[in-house]
């Protein structure tokens, strides 16, 4: 069998080990400069003696920015390349039937080819997460958004766990279809729609959000955290549309003074968010949910490749 | 003599059609046996219940002495070749001997190497560039160089044209020539199996309509022709296979149960190719004996 693994696999292997590496020296270098301008960004801005808030950075550097957003989809890639053609063109091509016919068990043979499937995915999708997640520290000092969607899917432990998910939707819809085509549409569309789903769905509500009603600091929402959204709010209702601002506040001069005018007629403003502290225990959650999806996935995937007739 | 392979009932079904229906077959050791039926009588899903890669629905099977499971003695006692000749599109030759090595504690290297060297099949080259005729041969080469005990090959020629189609069968009767090898080949041509083998099993409409050596089924099977008369005594005595009756003149194909003693029929030699048609055009497998009395014509 490690033979045969090796022999199935050692292309695909080099080819992402290539890849990966071009990626890690492309973020070591980046990484470690977009560090150094930001560190004398602010060193400089505070010895001025100015408010380092509205610093102007890394405007140069949106190629690379948008190349590391676009890691969201490597774990469909692997799910695609990797997932959906381990087992899926065995039987396309019919070289399930030649595995079979050796003299090695189906039930040694599957449990090759699905740990080998799980651990090069597991690999991948962790060394593309720790790279990625390092680069991207400056930018969330910076930002201080890590929490938002796009961030959050790439950094941390739940891109390794899409990665898996993947892997393991690709090599049951191989199995479930025995044609490479097809299952590589199911794995994309079952792909995104999970994802998008739990995403907008079910991700906002692992813990109750916060709501904080008239915040003192201006904005509202505490920096990191993942912000839903800021409501006007006239006598316990959400304002919708254009507002009638009473006689008097208009012409209260500053925005505090404003705002306080504004109370005092019944207007609040009311924030809801996760703070920012909740990161991780939404990492931990969001990997959780998805690594138990990919057991089903691959349990399902064992029954009828045991079960079903060649 | 002990049965290599034996099936008692056999049946496999998809969805509500029976491929295989009822088969009760038993194959000696150490032969060479055709099957032979009709597309979609069933050959290929017999030959894929016999090698443990489909589930019967009913019956049981036998397989050197043991029910086809998913372990190494069952495994490496069977070898098959599928009929499309499933390989690595993308492997050379070199690459399935290694693949063999790897997958077969009995691998034997020299045999497997030594074929395609003598048929002067290039070992490097990938195999989507080899013909047809060649890669059966890296895949024959494949299952001989395992060393199984039963050899199951589902229509090995049927996708090769008629040279490519007699190297690869002879090449097939050296290889089983010596030893105990038993083979099992499956074809919808009789021509195919003549050459090599000593048994046959007829397959039609899902069900065995004959199992026996061909030797005794060339001399139990004649063609009884006579001016147009009435067919019921050679009925009560023997069985009638297929029929044909003009205004002037009877032909009777016939499974002799003895000498034919009215000396009005004329008893002509069969080809094997033509008791095979009569038992493809007869709806009655030979175990329901008491049912060929109303073969209509």
């Amino acid at each position: 069998m490690t033979w045969l693994i090796w022999r199935q696999h050692r292309m695909q292997s080099a080819a992402a080990s290539v890849m990966l590496a071009a990626f890690a020296i492309l973020l070591a270098i980046t990484g470690v400069t977009m560090a150094n301008d930001y560190h004398n960004a602010l060193s400089s801005c505070s010895q001025r003696g100015v408010d380092c808030s509205g610093l102007t950075l890394f405007r140069g550097d949106g190629a690379i920015i948008d190349l590391v957003n676009l890691t969201v989809a490597v774990p469909l890639l692997i799910g695609v390349f990797w997932g959906a053609t381990s087992i899926g063109r065995e039987y396309d091509s019919g070289t399930n039937v030649l595995a079979w016919t050796q003299s090695v068990s189906r039930r040694r043979w599957l449990a090759a080819k699905i740990a080998t499937l799980l651990v090069t995915s597991l690999l991948a999708g962790t060394a593309l997460s720790v790279m990625v997640t390092w680069w991207s520290k400056t930018l969330n000092l910076y930002h201080g958004n890590r929490f938002d969607p796009l961030e959050f899917d790439i950094q941390g432990l739940s891109p390794v766990a899409y990665t898996l998910f993947a892997a393991a939707l690709g090599l049951l819809a191989g199995v479930a279809w025995r044609r490479v085509l097809p299952a590589i549409a199911t794995t994309v569309g079952g792909f995104v729609a999970v994802r998008l789903s739990i995403e907008n769905w079910v991700r906002p509500h692992y813990e109750t959000a916060v709501t904080v009603l008239d915040p003192t600091v201006g904005k509202g929402t505490p920096n990191g955290a993942w912000s839903f959204n800021t409501d006007l709010i006239y006598k316990g209702q959400v304002v919708d549309g254009p507002v009638r601002v009473p006689t008097g506040c208009a012409g209260s001069g500053s925005r505090d003074a404003m705002t306080s005018c504004l109370q005092q007629h019944g207007f609040h403003f009311r924030s809801t968010f996760q703070p920012a502290s909740r990161y991780w225990p939404f990492q931990w959650i969001e990997a959780g949910i998805f690594v138990g999806i990919s057991a089903v996935l691959v349990a399902v995937a064992v029954y009828l490749v045991l079960r079903r007739d060649a | 003599m002990s049965a290599a392979l034996a099936t008692y009932g056999l049946g496999r079904r998809f969805g509500s059609k029976w491929a295989v229906q009822d088969c009760t077959l038993s194959i000696p050791e150490g032969r060479v046996c055709g099957l032979v039926g009709a597309n979609g009588a069933g050959k290929t899903t017999l030959l894929r219940m016999l090698a443990g890669l489909s589930t019967p629905t009913t019956g049981d099977l036998e397989v050197c002495g043991r029910r086809p499971c998913d372990d190494v003695a069952f495994l490496s006692d069977v070898g098959f070749l599928a009929q499309e000749i499933p390989l690595h599109k993308r492997w050379n030759a070199e690459d399935h001997l290694r693949f063999g090595a790897a997958m077969n504690p009995r691998w034997d290297d020299d045999v497997a190497r030594e074929r395609l060297t003598a048929l002067q099949i290039p070992l490097q080259q990938p195999i989507r560039t080899l013909s047809g005729g060649q890669r059966a041969q890296v895949a024959l080469a494949l299952c001989l160089g395992k060393r199984p005990r039963v050899l199951l090959l589902d229509e090995p020629v049927a996708a090769l044209d008629p040279l490519a189609r007699r190297e690869f069968l002879s090449s097939l009767a050296t290889a089983v020539a010596d030893g105990d090898l038993t083979v099992v080949l499956s074809s919808h041509l009789v021509t195919d199996l003549e050459r090599i083998c000593d048994y046959l099993v007829v397959v039609a409409a899902s069900r065995t309509m004959l199992a026996a050596d061909i030797d005794d089924v060339l001399a139990s099977h004649r063609l009884l022709t006579s001016a147009r008369r009435d067919a019921s005594v050679i009925e009560r005595d023997h069985v009638v296979l297929q029929r044909e009756t003009t205004q002037r003149q009877t032909d009777l194909w016939v499974r002799l149960n003895g000498p034919v003693h009215d000396p009005a029929w004329q008893v002509n030699e069969l080809s094997l190719e033509d008791i095979v048609l009569a038992y493809l055009g007869s709806q009655h497998p030979l175990e329901q004996k008491q049912q060929l009395g109303t073969v209509a014509s």
